[in-house]
C-alpha cells in the first residue's frame, strides 16, 4: 500500500549577524528592493493610480415646463417666438398668438419611477405671408443623478434644424446625453447642485440676445446634457401650421468621476502585491544562493543541531 | 463537515425537485397540446379538476404552464368580477380567474357578483394545490359568479365606443364570437404583455413581442422558476395616491413680465432708467436690442451708468437714427434733483433738463460737426442713401449729482441701396466729469497691457510721453494699421483699425494704384513707384514709437520702442514689362507686411498679469507680381502676430529651513568661546576626560 503526501511544512533555517555587517546591508538592500521595485514597476507601467472612473445610470430627466422655440422667417425681424424664460419677459414679443399649442408628455414605461422619454409637440400657426426657414427649439430639463455621485442640475436641450422648402412638419428622434468635460467630483451622500440653477430663469443683463446669453452661460459649464439627433425628418408644403414633434429618450449615461482614496487603494493594491510576490521569491533565491553558499558571513542556527 | 454534507443534500433534493417538476411541467404541457383540441375538450377536463378541487378551500396555487394560455383571458376576465355577462359570452375558463381573485390577491369575495352556483359545473380550473398563507384560508370563501347580462365590461381598457363592438378589442363585449373570429389580435395575445398594458388587446402582437417570448423561453430551463405563487410585485398604497403630488411636479409657469419703468421721484442710482419729460409727461428712453436672433426687434430701456455696445441687424426705415431725430426734437433728459423732490410739479423748473445734442461725424470719427437738418439730412437717390448713420453714441455726461449733457454721436455714411439689412451699432456710454469726451485720454491698461486694448504709439521724435497726454496737439494716439473698407485698402493713418493688445490678426485688401503716369517710366521705376505709395500707405515709412506698458505716464524714454523693419534687407524691386506693355510684372514687390509685438509679463506677483511690450518688429515678405496696365492694383496682406516671451515658471524645491540657534553664552561654561582660553583650558580638560574614559573601559 503506497503512502500519499498529505502535508508538508518547512523547516525554519536561521542566518544570523550583527547590526554592522555586511550580511545586515545585503538583507536591508534586499528587502528594501523587494518592497520599492513593485511599486517602481507597477507606476512606471502607467496607470497605477486610478486617474478616472466611470459607471452607468439612468438619470432621472424631467421636463421644467421651460422652453424656448425661435422659428426663423423669411423676414429676421419677425421670427415666431414662444417660451417661458425670463429673459423672454423683459422683451416686448409679438405674435404669441401664433403659439398655438405645446404638448409635454413624460414616459415612464418601465414604472421605476425615472422617465424614460419625454415627448414633446408645438404646434406653429404660420401667418400665409411668412415661410419658416429654421426652429430652434430650447428646453429646460431637470436632471437628476441619484446613486453613486449625486448630482442635481438644471439642464438644456438644443434642437436645430433648418428647412430648405417651406415645412410643414418636423419629426425629431433623438436621446438625451450627459457630457461632462471635467470628472464628477463625486462626494458621496452629498449632491454636487453647482448647476441647479435654470438659465431660463435669469434675467438678461447682457446687450446679447437671449438665445447666445443662454448658449454662451451654457458652454461654461462643465457638465451638461446634449440632444443628440439619431433620426429626423422634415414635411414640406406650407400649410399654415408647423407641428414639431420632439421625442427625446433617456437611456443609461456614462458619469465619469474621480475615485476617492478607498477606490485608488483597491485598485493600486493588487497591481502591487502581484509584482511584490515575484520580487518576493526571486530576493527570497537570492538571499537563499548567498547565505548557503556563505559568501556573506552569518551564523547558521539550524534546529536540529545545539550550539 | 456536518453542515456542508447537510448543505449539498439539501442542494441535490432541491435539484432533484426541479428537475422532476420540470419534466413534469413539459408533460403536461404536451397533454394539454395535444388534448386541447377544442374549448368544449378544454371545458370537460378543467371541470374534472374543479370537482377534486372544491372539496378543500383554497389559499394560494401554483400556476402551472397549463394556464399558461388561459392567463391572458383570465386578466380581462377579471374585469368581470362586480358585472354580469350573458352566460354565453362566459369562457370556459372563467375559474382560473375566480381563483386568481380568491387567492392571488388573498381576498375574499364574498360580496363579489356570484350568485347562483351553477357557474361551477361550466368553469374549468386548472392544477392547483394548496399552500396556506397567513392562515387565512379559513376566511376565504367560494361564491359563485354569475355575470350580469348586458353590463359593459368596466375593465376591458380597449372597450371605448359605448355599445359598439371596437375593432380589435377581444374583452369588448358588445363584439360577438363572431366578431372576435375577424380580429387577428385575439388569437396570439401574449400573456407577458397582457399583464403589462391594459392597452394589450391592440398591442399585443407583432415581432417585437414574439421575439422577447423566444428570448425568455431561451433560458427557461435553467434555473427557471416554474411555479411562482407570490406576486411579482406588491404594491403597498395603491388605493392612496399622493394628494401633494401637484406640488412637487413641474407645471406650466406662470408668466411674470417683472418690468419696473414707473417713474419714482428719486436721484439716479446705478441700474435706473433714463427719464425724458416730453410734452409734460415723463417717458423713459430706450433703443433697439436683438431678442432672440440678431435682428433688432426689441427695445430696452437706457440704464444709468450701464454701458452698453448693442449690434443688430435692422432695415433701412428701422434706423434708430430717425427715432433719435424725433427724440430730441420732442423731449428733454431729465435728473431729478433736491429741489425736485419737494415739489409737487414736475417740469423743466424743478427738475435739472438737459437738452440733446446730436453731433454728426464722419465714419471714423475724426471730423464731427452738431447737426444741421438742411446739411446733414439723410436722403436717398437711385444707388446710395447718404448721411446714414449705422453706428451712433450716446454719450451722458453725469457730474454734479446730475446729467449734464446728452450728446448723441451719428458716424453717418454713404450705403448702398440695394442692400436689404445692415448692422446697426449703438453705444451708450457715461463720463462722470465736466470734460468733452474728446479730452479724456483713454490708457491701455495700469501698468502692463490688457487684452483687447489698442496699443499706444507715437509719431513724435521725442518727449513721447509729453505728447500722448498732451491734448492741445489732437495727435493720434494708437497705433492703426491698414484697414479693409469695400475691399479697398485705407491708408493707416485714415482709419480706426486699431491694433489691439493679444489679438492676432490677419487683413487683406485690395490696393490700386492711382498715379497713372507711371506706364511713363521704365518697369523698374514703375514697380518702386508702387511699392513705395504701399510703403507710405502702410506706415513703413514713418518712425513710430510704441508705448512698452499700457499706461506710458511713467514711461521714460528707452519705454517707448521704436518699431524696427527688415525692409532694408530686403531684395531689391526689379520690374518688366510683359506682353506689349500691357503687363507689368515687378520681381520682390512688397505683398505682405507682418507686425510682430513680443511681449512678456513682468510682474513680480505670479497671480497679476503685467504685460510689457519688449520689441516690435515689421517684416515685408515679397513676392513676384504681374499687374495689368488696365488695372493697377494687388492685394496685400498684413499680419499682426503677438507672441508671448515669457519664459515659463520653473520652480525650484526650497532648500532646508536656516535654522538660527542661539545657545546661551554660559552653556559650555567649562569650554569658553573665546579661542584664547580654549587653548589654555580645554587641553587639560580632554586629557582628563580620556584619561577617566581608560580608566574606566
Amino acid at each position: 500500500m503506497g503512502l500519499y503526501k498529505l502535508f508538508s511544512c518547512n523547516v525554519e533555517i536561521q542566518y544570523k549577524s550583527c547590526l554592522l555587517s555586511k550580511a545586515m546591508l545585503f538583507t536591508l538592500v534586499t528587502t528594501l528592493l523587494t518592497i520599492i521595485l513593485p511599486f517602481l514597476i507597477a507606476y512606471r507601467s502607467r496607470g497605477f493610480w486610478l486617474r478616472t472612473h466611470s459607471y452607468y445610470e439612468q438619470p432621472s430627466v424631467r421636463f421644467a415646463y421651460e422652453y424656448l422655440l425661435v422659428a426663423e422667417t423669411n423676414d429676421p425681424s419677425q421670427p415666431i417666438v414662444c417660451g417661458e424664460a425670463a429673459a423672454l419677459n423683459q422683451e416686448f414679443v409679438n405674435g404669441e398668438e401664433n403659439c398655438v399649442q405645446i404638448q409635454a408628455q413624460e414616459h415612464d414605461f418601465n414604472e421605476d419611477g425615472k422617465n424614460d422619454a419625454l415627448e414633446l409637440k408645438f404646434i406653429l400657426k404660420v401667418p400665409q405671408e411668412k415661410t419658416i426657414s429654421s426652429v430652434l427649439v430650447i428646453l429646460a430639463l431637470d436632471f437628476q443623478l441619484k446613486t453613486t455621485c449625486p448630482l442635481h442640475m438644471q439642464s438644456l436641450a438644443f434642437i436645430r434644424e433648418s428647412f430648405i422648402l417651406p415645412p410643414t412638419g418636423l419629426k425629431h428622434y433623438g436621446d438625451i446625453e450627459f457630457y461632462q468635460i471635467t470628472d464628477l467630483p463625486c462626494v458621496r451622500n452629498i449632491i454636487d447642485i453647482i448647476y441647479n440653477n435654470s438659465l431660463m430663469s435669469y434675467s438678461k443683463r447682457s446687450s446679447e440676445n437671449i438665445v447666445e446669453f443662454i448658449m454662451t452661460n451654457y458652454f461654461q459649464r462643465q457638465f451638461t446634457t446634449l440632444v443628440k439627433t439619431l433620426y429626423s425628418n422634415g414635411y414640406s408644403g406650407h400649410t399654415g401650421h408647423l407641428k414639431i414633434d420632439l421625442h427625446l429618450r433617456i437611456p443609461e449615461m456614462e458619469v465619469k468621476y474621480t475615485p476617492n482614496f478607498l477606490q485608488e487603494l483597491k485598485w493600486a493594491w493588487p497591481q502591487y502585491l502581484s509584482l511584490a510576490f515575484i520580487f518576493y521569491w526571486i530576493f527570497n533565491r537570492i538571499k537563499m544562493f548567498v547565505f548557503n553558499h556563505r559568501l556573506l558571513m552569518a551564523w547558521k542556527v539550524v534546529p536540529w543541531k545545539k550550539h | 463537515m456536518r453542515v456542508i454534507t447537510y448543505l449539498g443534500f439539501t442542494l441535490l433534493s432541491i435539484l432533484i425537485q426541479f428537475s422532476v417538476m420540470d419534466y413534469i411541467q413539459d408533460n403536461l404541457k404536451l397533454e394539454e397540446e395535444q388534448t386541447d383540441i377544442n374549448v368544449t375538450s378544454r371545458k370537460k377536463r378543467y371541470d374534472d379538476m374543479f370537482k377534486s378541487i372544491k372539496q378543500t378551500p383554497h389559499a394560494l396555487y401554483y400556476r402551472t404552464h397549463l394556464n399558461k394560455d388561459s392567463l391572458k383571458v383570465s386578466q380581462s376576465m377579471k374585469s368581470y368580477s362586480n358585472l354580469s355577462v350573458p352566460e354565453t359570452e362566459m369562457s370556459t375558463m372563467i375559474t382560473n380567474s375566480i381563483i386568481d381573485e380568491f387567492y392571488y390577491e388573498n381576498i375574499s369575495t364574498t360580496e363579489d357578483a356570484f350568485t347562483t352556483e351553477t357557474l361551477y359545473s361550466t368553469t374549468e380550473i386548472d392544477n392547483v394545490t394548496e399552500i396556506t398563507f397567513y392562515n387565512k384560508k379559513n376566511k376565504t370563501t367560494l361564491q359563485p359568479y354569475v355575470p350580469k347580462e348586458n353590463l359593459e365590461n368596466k375593465n376591458c381598457g380597449c372597450d371605448l365606443l359605448y355599445r359598439v363592438c371596437d375593432i380589435s378589442c377581444c374583452c369588448d363585449n358588445d363584439c360577438s364570437e363572431k366578431d372576435k373570429k375577424l380580429f387577428v389580435n385575439c388569437n396570439d395575445i401574449s400573456s407577458h404583455h397582457v399583464e403589462e398594458s391594459q392597452y394589450a388587446c391592440f398591442e399585443a402582437h407583432g415581432f417585437e413581442v414574439s421575439q422577447r417570448e423566444d428570448e425568455i423561453n431561451l433560458y427557461d430551463n435553467l434555473f427557471c422558476i416554474v411555479k411562482n405563487n407570490v406576486p411579482s410585485k406588491i404594491n403597498l398604497n395603491s388605493k392612496w395616491p399622493d394628494f401633494n403630488a401637484a406640488d412637487k411636479a413641474y407645471k406650466w409657469h406662470k408668466t411674470d413680465t417683472s418690468r419696473n419703468t414707473e417713474f419714482e421721484r428719486k436721484p439716479y442710482v446705478y441700474g435706473d432708467t433714463i427719464w425724458v419729460l416730453k410734452e409734460g409727461s415723463i417717458w423713459y428712453i430706450d433703443m433697439p436690442s436683438p431678442t432672440v436672433n440678431n435682428y433688432c426687434s426689441g427695445r430696452r430701456p437706457i440704464l444709468f451708468l450701464k454701458e452698453e455696445n448693442i449690434e443688430c441687424t435692422v432695415l433701412l426705415k428701422d434706423l434708430e437714427m430717425f427715432q433719435i431725430f424725433r427724440t430730441s426734437q420732442e423731449s428733454h433728459c431729465i435728473s431729478v434733483t433736491e429741489q425736485s423732490l419737494n415739489s409737487s410739479v414736475l417740469n423743466c423748473s424743478t427738475l435739472h433738463c438737459t437738452n440733446w445734442s446730436i453731433v454728426i461725424c464722419d465714419e471714423d470719427g475724426s471730423k464731427c460737426n452738431y447737426y444741421n437738418k438742411t446739411v446733414h439730412e439723410p436722403s436717398c437717390n437711385e444707388s446710395y442713401c447718404v448721411n446714414i448713420a449705422l453706428q451712433l453714441e450716446y454719450i451722458f455726461y453725469y457730474y454734479d449729482s446730475k446729467i449734464t449733457n446728452v450728446t448723441i454721436k451719428l458716424f453717418v455714411k454713404n450705403v448702398a441701396n440695394h442692400i436689404p439689412f445692415m448692422t446697426q451699432v449703438v453705444n451708450v456710454r457715461f463720463i462722470m466729469a465736466n470734460v468733452s469726451i474728446d479730452e479724456i485720454i483713454r490708457i491701455s491698461g495700469n501698468p502692463g497691457y490688457l487684452y483687447g486694448l489698442p496699443v499706444i504709439s507715437s509719431a513724435a521724435e521725442s518727449n513721447h510721453t509729453a505728447q500722448f497726454f498732451n491734448n492741445t496737439y489732437r495727435q493720434k494716439r494708437y497705433l492703426t494699421q491698414l484697414d479693409n473698407i469695400d475691399g479697398l485698402c485705407v491708408s493707416y493713418n485714415k482709419t480706426v483699425n486699431f491694433v489691439d493688445f493679444g489679438i492676432n490678426k490677419r487683413i487683406k485688401c485690395r490696393y490700386i494704384h492711382s498715379k497713372t503716369d507711371w506706364l511713363k517710366l521704365n518697369s523698374t521705376d514703375a514697380c518702386e513707384d508702387i511699392e513705395n505709395q504701399i510703403k507710405q500707405l502702410s506706415g513703413l515709412t514713418e518712425k513710430i514709437y510704441v508705448s512698452a506698458l499700457g499706461n506710458p505716464a511713467d514711461n521714460k524714454e528707452k519705454d517707448w520702442i521704436l518699431i524696427t523693419s527688415n525692409i532694408q534687407e530686403k531684395d531689391v524691386t526689379y520690374g518688366q514689362f510683359l506682353a506689349n506693355n500691357s503687363r507689368l510684372r515687378c520681381n520682390n514687390f512688397i505683398v505682405r507686411i507682418s507686425y510682430v509685438f513680443t511681449f512678456a509679463d513682468v510682474s513680480e506677483v505670479v497671480t497679476k498679469r503685467e504685460y510689457k511690450i519688449i520689441a516690435v518688429n515689421t517684416e515685408v515678405a515679397t513676392h513676384n507680381v504681374t499687374i495689368s496696365a488696365e488695372d493697377v492694383s494687388t492685394v496685400l496682406t498684413i499680419d499682426t502676430n503677438f507672441v508671448d516671451g515669457t519664459k515659463p515658471k520653473e520652480y525650484e524645491y526650497a532648500g532646508g529651513p536656516h535654522l538660527n540657534i542661539y545657545l546661551p553664552k554660559d552653556f559650555f561654561f567649562p569650554f569658553p568661546s573665546d579661542a584664547n582660553c580654549t587653548n589654555k583650558l580645554s587641553v587639560p580638560l580632554m586629557t582628563l576626560c580620556f584619561t577617566i574614559y581608560y580608566q574606566i573601559k
